[in-house]
């Protein structure tokens, strides 16, 4: 970890862990509600593209799309959850050094 | 359901299942001593563990029995809900996990009370996890009776007393260590069930998702307009207050809040939520396909469901009906027993967090002003336990004919206009001061209470009246905005030197919160 203490909050290599962190947060935040709201709303107003048969099957395709959506949430949260931990590793290495 | 006698699995799966809790109970006992130990179970609980609570926290009866329910209903619309659980947990692992590990110790209110006047946001928060913790706890547990009713045979009353007591029991007598473990187990038995539910039920279909769904159309008495949203909700309004219900109120659930604290690290922490992520998500996919081929494999069988669709007991009885058509009676018995396990799960995860609210926020924090022993501290929480569980039986009798669907939604919201905004502002903006949370909390409290009145679900549906006077079924959208504006104007109005103080005590408290 890190050191911190009152006065090296302006430590530049503090507030680069921090910006990275905070990039990394609001993009896959904003990403994974974003597509969510956008697949909610999108559906009130072409309810029969929603429920049309998705690549001719009888799969209609607003639930592919929900499929998708939940195989997203997942496959984001894995790469969030080994990007932090890479973070904390190099944090590590960079005070150790 | 015939109602021809007793299921002898059910009642031998359930009676496994108590047994094995209350053994789980009784070791947990021995090792549950201070309040670290009855809270956080020491934060000595695994990723891995902590993953699979969670999801069982998550995984109520109202997911498992209303989502499939609402899927044979709504068709697509349910679509909505289920992926707004998804969701709402990958937004708690990207925004909440490091942040409240590294600044929380027991409750929430640690952190909501990090930088700013402690007592005030302590009776706060108290007040907003019990507002959120007995509607939700009622919710269950009416659940619970009516389910126990119908399968079992044993009277409503009866039910009650026996999932309230056995709660307060876990709870009372095994901390958090006992509570996560009966949760673990349970998740692990529900996941099973309804993978097993799943894989019967597309071996009808010749596991064929194209059959599946061909079937669905061919035998709904909407056809393919099943497939089409706009059922239940369709205007933009409802649907994004809907969203939002999910994604800040699972975010201000006190009992999923507090699991945070159980494992030792930030590290633990971001890996049991990516865990939840991959355990609800997976368990949402099979709850869209369990509903659809219930519509398959349901309608039409007259015991059952009739013709135009509707199902005798009620729409939360799908998912056991069709264990029942697909897999016998065995099957059946032992989907039952996992049902009625689930909820005695997760009301003991609520009672703990509603019992360290009382205890710890406003007794030990407040009224004693921290001036009290470890050990008496313990006891005073086993006795909320107690005292919470035994009020919750008692309101459990008055609400029997309340709409189960209903209160919890309304629990969620409430989570998400008075829990949500005060912890994420505390945890992102340096600019919050202490009268601002105070302020934002309490108009986010009267504006989604008011609101859920005025609102169809109440106004009309309840009180029989013929128009509402606040249109949407959902009020979070307007709540939760509310208490955002209100927290933030107060907050930047306040120019006392507290304020300031509070202000400037953000930085520290953000290296802190990031990197341990």
């Amino acid at each position: 970890m890190l050191r911190h203490d009152g006065e090296s909050t302006s430590d530049p290599e503090i507030q680069a862990a921090l910006a990275r962190r905070s990039r990394l947060r609001w993009t896959y935040s904003v990403l994974i509600i974003g597509v969510y709201l956008a697949w909610a709303v999108t559906g009130v107003y072409l309810p029969a593209f929603y429920a049309s048969p998705f690549l001719g099957l009888a799969l209609p395709t607003g639930i592919a799309m929900a499929f998708a959506i939940i195989g997203l949430s997942i496959l984001l949260a894995a790469i969030y959850v080994r990007k932090v931990d890479r973070f904390e590793d190099d944090e590590k290495r960079g005070r150790s050094r | 359901m015939s109602g021809d006698g007793t299921n002898l699995t059910a009642i031998a799966v359930f009676i496994g299942f108590v047994a094995v809790s209350l053994a789980v109970t009784w070791w947990a006992a021995r090792r549950t001593h201070s309040t670290d130990e009855f809270y956080t179970a020491g934060s000595k609980i695994t990723g891995m563990q902590n993953g699979l609570a969670l999801a069982g926290d998550f995984m109520s009866a109202a997911t498992f029995l209303g989502l499939t329910g609402l899927v044979f209903i709504g068709g697509s619309d349910a679509a909505i809900f289920t992926l707004g659980v998804t969701v709402s947990w990958a937004f708690l692992l990207f925004a909440f996990a490091d942040r409240m590990r590294n600044l929380g110790r027991y409750t929430f209110a640690d952190i909501v009370a990090y930088r700013l006047q402690p007592e005030r946001l302590r009776v706060l928060v108290a007040v907003g996890t019990l507002t959120v913790a007995i509607p939700y706890l009622i919710a269950q547990m009416v659940g619970a009776g009516l389910l126990i009713e119908t399968l079992f045979n044993i009277p409503y009353f009866g039910a009650v007393i026996i999932v309230g007591t056995l709660m307060t029991v876990y709870v009372a007598f095994g901390g958090m260590l006992a509570t996560t473990w009966v949760q673990v187990i349970k998740a692990v038995l529900l996941l099973s069930g309804g993978t097993v539910l799943l894989i019967l039920a597309l071996s009808n279909f010749g596991y064929s998702l194209d059959g599946l769904f061909t079937r669905a159309a061919e035998l709904h008495p909407r056809g393919v307009g099943i497939f089409r949203p706009g059922g239940l909700y369709d205007d933009p309004i409802s649907v994004v207050s809907l969203a939002l219900a999910f994604i800040c109120g699972t975010a201000g659930l006190p009992h999923v809040l507090m699991r945070f604290f159980t494992v030792p690290d930030a590290r633990e922490a971001r890996r049991s939520i990516g865990y939840a992520v991959l355990i609800i998500g997976f368990f949402q996919f099979a709850i869209l396909l369990i509903g659809f081929a219930a519509i398959g494999l349901l309608i039409g069988q007259g015991d059952y469901v009739d013709e135009a669709g509707r199902i005798s007991g009620g729409a939360n009885m799908v998912s056991v009906y069709l264990a029942r058509v697909v897999g016998g009676e065995v099957f059946f018995g032992l989907i039952s027993a996992v049902a009625f396990a689930t909820i005695l799960a997760v009301v003991a995860g609520i009672l703990l967090s509603a019992s360290a609210a009382v205890a710890h926020d406003f007794y030990a924090r407040v009224v004693r002003k921290g001036n009290i022993s470890d050990s008496e501290e313990v006891r005073v929480s086993r006795y909320a336990t107690v005292a919470i569980g035994a009020t919750a039986i008692g309101l459990s009798m008055f609400f029997k004919s309340m709409n189960v669907g209903i209160l919890s939604t309304i629990a969620l919201a409430i989570a998400a206009s008075v829990n949500f905004p005060a912890l994420f502002l505390a945890l992102f903006w340096s600019g919050l001061t202490t009268r601002g949370a105070v302020a934002g909390s309490i108009t986010g409290l009267v504006t989604v209470v008011v609101l859920t009145i005025l609102s169809p679900v109440i106004w009309v549906n309840a009180l029989g009246n013929q128009t509402p006077i606040f249109p949407y079924a959902y009020p979070t959208l307007f709540s939760v905005s509310a208490a955002f504006i209100v927290t933030i104007l107060v907050s930047k109005s306040d120019l006392s030197a507290r304020a300031e103080q509070e202000r400037e005590a953000f930085a520290a408290q953000l290296v802190k919160s990031e990197l341990g």
